[in-house]
């Protein structure tokens, strides 16, 4: 091999290496998506949840009214013009090896889509932008937070459903 | 430099473009919600101004006290009215019946009302209507979320006998 040759080999693979580690990045990014895992989890006294222990569970609530009795670990206030339902649910996040250097994560949650009704996580008002829960949230924790939706005295009656998007990042 | 030591500048590059990667390390899940709404009425007892006043007002359990009556002394409590007949006297209070609705459709309801157990010796009503154990209609079309002024009369016959007497009125609403 000539002195030219071997410099056009050395050079192909230092470009090579170059573009090889501009697309590496990406791949280890996906890795370090998987840094923490979220599930959700039952709160004693509350509505136990489908599918605890997952990320995919649901809450059903079961027959709710302003003025009815209501199914066990559901509570209410009722106002002038709404009553609020409500009941808790757990978070529960987990950080793997690659997730080490995470001492908390921050909470989000949003609708996935459009609601009627007012839908609250521990207070703060849901829409289909995410919106901060709680921030220094403690891993490896059931975490509870209060769920709630609000129904006008002028709302129809029927069925009710929606589905919270969960996010947990680390911190 | 040589292919060696390329590499390893390449991989420590790598490691800290990615490092910022490790902060935005996120994970999502999804809880599904799911009610069903259901119509609800509710009624409470109010009081009337120009009532007996209420224990318990403003709830579905309340409390009219006459406190001491009869056919000619002066009835101490406030609101209470009296009539008297050759053969019995009657007692009068007003009170208030509010009925709430919510998820409903209904525009009205209907009131009833019933003793709790049999009264052999006086005679109840509701505003004209008097009571039997079983449901009597005391009106239909009662307009929600307002205070519908009733009365309640005790008539007790001049030959009963003196001393306490109580009796537990149920209310019904069932809306229109």
């Amino acid at each position: 091999m000539t002195h030219e040759e071997r410099g056009l080999l050395g050079g192909l693979c230092r470009w090579s290496l170059v573009v090889g580690l501009t697309l590496f990045p990406a791949r280890l990014h996906a890795q370090l998506l998987s840094a923490i895992s979220l599930s959700f989890t039952s709160i004693p006294g509350s509505v136990p949840l489908g599918g605890a222990g997952t990320n995919s569970a649901s809450v059903d609530f079961g027959n709710v009214s302003a003025l009815q009795p209501l199914n066990g670990g559901v509570s209410r206030t009722v106002g002038a013009s709404s009553y609020t339902v409500s009941t808790d649910f757990g978070v529960r996040a987990t950080k793997n090896s690659l997730g080490l250097l995470s001492p908390n994560y921050t909470l989000r949650a949003r609708l996935q889509s459009a609601q009627s009704l007012t839908w609250r996580v521990d207070g703060t008002t849901l829409t289909t932008t995410d919106a901060i829960i709680g921030t220094s949230q403690p891993y490896e924790t059931s975490v509870p937070h209060s769920l709630s939706f609000v129904v006008p005295f002028s709302h129809a009656a029927g069925t009710v459903n929606t589905v919270l998007e969960i996010t947990a990042i680390a911190n | 430099m040589s292919t060696k030591h390329l590499l390893k500048t390449a991989v420590m590059a790598a490691s800290l473009m990615t490092m910022p990667s490790l902060a935005a390390a996120q994970t999502s899940g999804t809880l599904t919600v799911t009610a069903t709404v259901e119509s609800s009425i509710g009624m409470t007892f109010e009081n009337d101004a120009s009532g007996v006043a209420l224990t318990g007002a403003s709830t579905n359990a309340a409390t009219m006290a006459f406190g001491a009556v009869s056919a000619y002394n002066t009835i101490a409590t406030p609101n209470v009215t009296r009539s008297v007949s050759a053969s019995d006297f009657t007692v009068s209070s007003l009170f208030g019946v509010k009925v709430v609705k919510a998820n409903s459709s209904s525009s009205s309801y209907t009131l009833a009302a019933a003793l709790g157990s049999a009264d052999a010796t006086n005679t109840w009503r509701i505003n004209s209507t008097t009571l039997t154990t079983a449901n009597q209609n005391l009106g239909t079309g009662y307009t929600y979320n307002t205070a519908v002024a009733h009365t309640v009369n005790l008539t007790v016959p001049l030959t009963a006998s003196t001393g306490a007497l109580s009796k537990v009125l149920n209310f019904t609403v069932t809306a229109n």
